[in-house]
């Protein structure tokens, strides 16, 4: 699955120095490739390094080495100085965070956020309706700012903006977490849309073992900056081949579930693995 | 009972419907009750009432019965006993709850344990080298470690009754079933009631021996856990199981609830999940439903279900 697909990964690797010498290593060898219209899920728990991979996928981190390849062509580590090459760049990834509060300027109402990126990229400003209208945001919400709009609703919008630019690629960091149920359903189906509509494809970094599921067709199981497990997600999640994923799972409370069982998980892991 | 809150109608000026209207809530000893809902739906509320904590400006009508004292009328060296010895809360931020510039040791002295017992309790969360740590500062644990110092505090005088507030929601999975598995380990050899807020059905159904379901301040659904599993009686409780996805076998596919939870400014003159509602009849908006007696004991307030034990009040209402 390595090397074919719109989003190519290939052996990216990210170490940082610790205080008193040695490196932490938050990623390490991590390859992968998604299609158009594919969906990956990265899950794990805090701390290994899921986020780091979709911060290197982006260019919010530069990798130490590897490299990331959007329809053949390789990313840059830099961000190209050429105002069109930036916004090209753009165009092939963009990112939705947990807390979309902080990635939105407070001072833009949604149709202004979504009417500057548009015309940041040279496309009609008439279309923000129409993406509005594509999340499930009305004419109140669009005159409305950040601060008056509710958490799944902040949500909306930074997807709506990151489609705004017609991306190749949707890469979701925990986007879903906050959410209430209710809403986290509805944006979850709303993601399906996108990718079966317009070929988008998704990278989904989640601690949630039962929405990747849902959501994605192939798994990446990370710990502690490495891959332990990696193949399509129906067969990942119902047997699970390393020992981490299976405590994974026992954590994930069901009907007849027992928090006992992840503990008894934990306890195997430390034993295999240390 | 330990826990009985009986017809809890709590208002605040300038919204348009109660924060909690009419809830009514029972837990026994050694009970663990899940209480879930979406944002705005009236959870923390009303654990905060079991503490005898209303929103600033609030006036309740109603009662809240802990171990026999009527909380709301507790004052003065009452109601400060009542908060340190009976009833203790953990919040979903460990950070929030921990002063940073003091030890961890302080934090457990500071709640009535001495040095040995805080050493013990520290131990009893399953935190290692817990010398060590009585003189580590918040910032040098993670997320997980400070929860369990926090119900490490919660247990420095043994409560009657916890109330945990979506107190495993901001962990790994993995924490939080730890966590849950120490929880339930500490009731068993204290006998305390257990008050468990999730915003995740299938937490609490898999979790706590009864659940409670709110919407828009009300209590809709009240069940044994593996009776919602097996046979949700409310459209919303029904909603919220089919909206979550699980881990099975067999993908399902997920149907979102239309709309969004009710906020503070929507009043309803009758059942407030009418407008999400697919069983939605005309008369669903002009008039309250009564909680009715399910065949299994469960209560459900709900116009569409037939009662087993149908309410005087169902049966002159037009």
């Amino acid at each position: 699955m390595n090397n074919t697909g719109l989003l190519v990964v290939d052996k990216v690797c990210k170490s940082y120095p610790l205080p008193g010498g040695g490196r932490l290593t938050a990623a390490e060898d991590v390859s992968f490739g998604v299609a158009p219209g594919g969906s990956l899920g990265i899950v794990g728990e805090s701390g290994s390094g899921k986020t780091t991979v979709a911060r290197m996928l982006v260019g919010l981190v530069r990798p130490d080495s590897g490299t990331v390849t959007v329809g053949g062509t390789a990313r840059a580590a830099r961000t190209p100085g050429r105002r069109t090459a930036r916004l090209a760049r753009a165009r092939e990834i963009q990112m939705v965070f947990q807390d979309p509060y902080l990635s939105l300027d407070p001072r833009l109402t949604a149709g202004q956020c979504l009417r500057t990126a548009l015309r940041l990229h040279g496309k009609e400003e008439a279309l923000a309706g129409e993406l509005l209208e594509r999340v499930g945001l009305g004419e109140r919400e669009a005159r409305a700012r950040p601060r008056q709009l509710s958490g799944g609703q902040r949500q909306r919008l930074a997807i709506a903006r990151a489609l705004a630019v017609d991306p190749r690629v949707l890469v979701l960091d925990e986007a879903v977490a906050a959410l209430d149920v209710s809403i986290q359903a509805q944006i979850l189906a709303l993601l399906d849309e996108i990718r079966r509509e317009a070929g988008v494809a998704l990278v989904f970094v989640s601690h949630d073992l039962a929405v990747v599921q849902h959501i994605t067709d192939d798994v990446l199981v990370m710990r502690r900056g490495r891959v332990v497990e990696q193949g399509p997600t129906a067969r990942v999640l119902s047997e699970p081949s390393d020992p981490y994923t299976r405590l994974l799972l026992a954590a994930v409370p069901r009907e007849g579930w027992d928090p006992d069982d992840a503990v008894a998980a934990r306890s195997a892991l430390v034993e295999a693995t240390g | 009972m330990l826990l009985t809150i009986d017809r809890l109608t709590v208002e605040v000026p300038g919204t348009a419907r109660p924060l909690l209207d009419e809830v009514a809530l029972h837990i026994a000893e050694g009970e663990v009750v899940g209480l879930v809902g979406e944002s705005g739906s009236g959870k923390s509320t009303t654990a905060k009432a079991a503490l005898g904590l209303l929103p600033a400006g609030a006036t309740a009508s109603g009662s809240v019965h802990v171990a026999g004292a009527d909380v709301l009328s507790l004052t003065g060296e009452e109601l400060r006993r009542h908060r340190a010895r009976t009833v203790s809360m953990v919040h979903q931020d460990p950070r929030a709850a921990l002063n940073p510039v003091r030890r961890i040791g302080d934090f457990l002295l500071e709640r009535g344990a001495d040095r040995t017992r805080a050493v013990e309790l520290l131990a009893a969360v399953g935190l290692s080298d817990p010398e060590r740590r009585m003189r580590q500062r918040p910032h040098e644990l993670s997320g997980g470690m400070l929860q369990r110092v926090v119900i490490a505090g919660a247990l420095a005088t043994p409560p009657r009754l916890l109330l945990a507030d979506e107190a495993t929601s901001a962990l790994d999975v993995t924490t939080q079933a730890e966590i849950l598995a120490l929880l339930r380990t500490l009731r068993a050899e204290h006998g305390a009631g257990l008050l468990f807020i999730t915003h995740d059905l299938h937490l609490a159904a898999a979790y706590c021996d009864r659940v409670y379901v709110m919407y828009a301040g009300r209590v809709v659904e009240e069940r044994t856990a593996a009776a919602l599993f097996a046979d949700p009686a409310h459209p919303y409780t029904r909603g919220l199981l089919a909206c979550s996805p699980t881990l099975g076998d067999t993908p399902r596919r997920i149907e979102p609830i239309p709309g969004k939870p009710p906020s503070l400014s929507d009043a309803f003159p009758g059942c407030p999940f009418t407008a999400r509602c697919p069983d939605a009849q005309p008369d669903c908006s002009s008039r309250h439903p009564a909680a009715v007696t399910l065949p299994d004991g469960g209560t459900a307030a709900c116009h569409r279900i037939p009662a087993a034990v149908p309410a005087p009040a169902e049966r002159t209402a037009p």
